[in-house]
């Protein structure tokens, strides 16, 4: 019971709960502004840790700065990927379920070419730099550097996002085009340019989720596959295309996460991130906190 | 002829295969208010989007100003002053009361003078400003109607597109809905209307339009129609 009240395991919750509310939001933000289902998000995330590995084991760049980089690049393929998979097919489709369901294959197949262009290029040895991990402690809690980055930029991220969505006209514009597509139309909302958007913003944040991840985790060609599946446990837990439902999804499944792990062992890490994905779906497909509901 | 402000030749839109409205023509003149009657599924809501770009222009042509904008998409008709309120209002339900109103100007013609126009809205529908953080969904049936007509308002429009704007509201909200119309005309906006209140809107319409079955069917002024005993047989139940 002592370990279970600890700031130790708090803190971890915490790290591990923003970097599933960071990837939530990216996924969130394309699925509910087209009906895209990206399950090839996680895919992002590697090439983003791959960013980080490589510049600074070949020219020292600290991963700080590397956000940035991933960032502009994993944005650059968001772009690439609407313009060249997705834009004809969300102008030419009909009925949602056939886009969620065409956009599902093309997402598998834009996943299987990354990865295996990425294990090409790479090799399929998983890797490590670990980056400021240094062991701190602030009172009973032992703390990394880049753990409490990886809590401070995901969660200043996140708000980030919170904020451009309630401040800015194309913040305002993504929210409507979520909530209500023809009256986005009608209010003259330049749609094309907020699904662009939506991409970049999506794409990029799950590319800045893979800088936080390869300063504490070994990374892997094949490492986006389980946080593709973290991140549909997230915005389905928070209710599809309900972006502030996703964030706190993100922590409670951080939560659940390491706090089922003390419970158990280490090996049932999966099992209680599918078990809580099949739980929610049989108990209740619209999410725990509700429906389409968005940022407010 | 010379210009018209807008004018419609030969429209024929719809649902896919279903069409719904076979060829239509009629004119709206700049300042005036015209109306388009007609019973339930007559194509007037049809009519009202293939004009706002929210349904696609199959045959026929539409032309605002003189130019032809029957292909461009409805967010560049926003752009040169066409704006719709549709009928159910299609409000964003989660997002505030002043949010619905901002996001109405998003075109650049009304982003301009978001300040400004936001505060006439408020003027024009106290009840919005009192409600202005609240949800969108969360306003009366009436309330809502408002927040339709006043997003509209913040693009500024030339041309507004009303469908319904009285529908399943109380006699004194339906009161205030039709004077804000005759405030808008006073400050020279054009208005498109189909509403099921046929006498009045004739009353305030300078000429009207009968659609029947995706045709028009009989066209005069306002007061010349009103008196037109089809129009009262059909649709007056005089
Ligand atoms: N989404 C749709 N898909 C297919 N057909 C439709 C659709 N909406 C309307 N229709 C059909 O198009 C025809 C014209 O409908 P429209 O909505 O334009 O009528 P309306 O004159 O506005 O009627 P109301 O007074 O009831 O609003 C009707 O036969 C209707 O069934
Ligand atoms: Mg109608």
């Amino acid at each position: 019971m002592d370990a279970f009240l600890s700031g130790q395991l708090l803190f971890s919750a915490l790290v591990i709960g923003s970097v599933y509310a960071l990837i939530g939001l990216g996924l969130n933000l394309v699925y509910g502004t087209m009906r895209l289902l990206n399950i090839a998000h996680g895919d992002l995330m590697m090439l983003g840790a791959y960013t980080s590995f490589w510049l600074l084991s070949l020219v020292g760049l600290s991963p700080i700065l590397s956000l940035l980089i991933a960032a502009l690049g994993a944005s650059a393929i968001g772009a690439a990927a609407y313009f060249g998979l997705f834009r004809r097919q969300i102008e030419i489709s009909g009925p949602v379920e056939k886009l969620e369901a065409n956009s599902l294959l093309l997402f598998f197949g834009l996943s299987v070419v990354v990865q295996n262009l990425a294990a090409l290029a790479f090799t399929a040895s998983p890797r490590a730099v670990p980056y400021l991990d240094q062991v701190f402690r602030v009172g009973e809690i032992s703390m990394t550097a880049n753990r409490l980055l990886t809590l401070g930029v995901a969660l200043a991220l996140c708000a980030a996002t919170v904020i451009f969505l309630r401040a800015n006209i194309y913040g305002l514009a993504i929210k409507a085009l979520i909530q209500n597509r023809d009256a986005a139309k009608i209010v003259g909302v330049k749609v094309e340019r907020v699904q662009l958007l939506s991409f970049m913003l999506g794409f990029g944040l799950a590319g800045l989720a893979g800088v936080l991840l390869s300063m504490t985790e070994q990374i892997s060609p094949f490492m986006g596959f389980p946080f593709t599946i973290a991140a549909f446990v997230v915005i389905i837990t928070g209710g599809l295309g309900n972006l502030t439902g996703g964030i706190i999804a993100g922590f409670l499944l951080g939560f659940i996460e390491i706090y089922g792990v003390v419970l158990t062992s280490q090996n049932a890490r999966s099992i209680i991130l599918y078990g809580v994905f099949v739980a929610i779906l049989l108990l209740r497909p619209q999410g725990l906190l509700g429906g389409r509901r968005v940022v407010r | 002829m010379g210009e018209r402000f807008l004018e419609i030749e030969g429209l024929v839109s719809g649902y896919g295969a279903v069409v719904a409205v076979h060829g239509i023509d009629f004119v709206v003149d700049a300042g005036k208010v015209a109306a388009l009657v007609g019973s339930n599924g007559a194509g007037k809501s049809t009519t009202l989007r293939a004009v706002s770009g929210l349904l696609p222009t199959v045959r026929g042509s539409i032309r605002f100003e003189g130019e032809e904008i029957s292909k461009l998409p409805a967010d560049q008709r926003v752009d040169r002053g066409i704006v719709m309120v549709p009928e159910g209002r299609l409000i964003f339900s989660q997002m505030s009361v002043e949010e619905n109103l901002r996001i109405g100007a998003f075109a650049p013609r009304g982003r301009r003078q978001t300040a400004q126009t936001l505060e006439t809205v408020y003027e024009m529908f106290p009840r919005l400003a009192e409600r202005r953080r609240q949800a969108g969904g969360t306003l009366s049936g009436g309330e809502q109607q408002m927040l339709a007509l006043g997003r509209g308002l913040m693009a500024r429009p030339k041309l507004l597109l009303l469908d319904e704007p009285t529908l399943g509201l109380a006699p004194m909200m339906a009161d205030t809905i039709f004077e804000a119309i005759r405030s808008l005309v006073s400050e020279k906006i054009t208005i498109l209307i189909a509403e099921q209140d046929v006498t009045r809107t004739l009353q305030q319409a300078s000429v009207g339009y009968v659609i029947e079955n995706g045709r028009i069917v009989a066209s005069g002024s306002g007061q010349d129609l009103l008196i037109d005993p089809s129009v009262k047989a059909a649709y007056l139940g005089i």
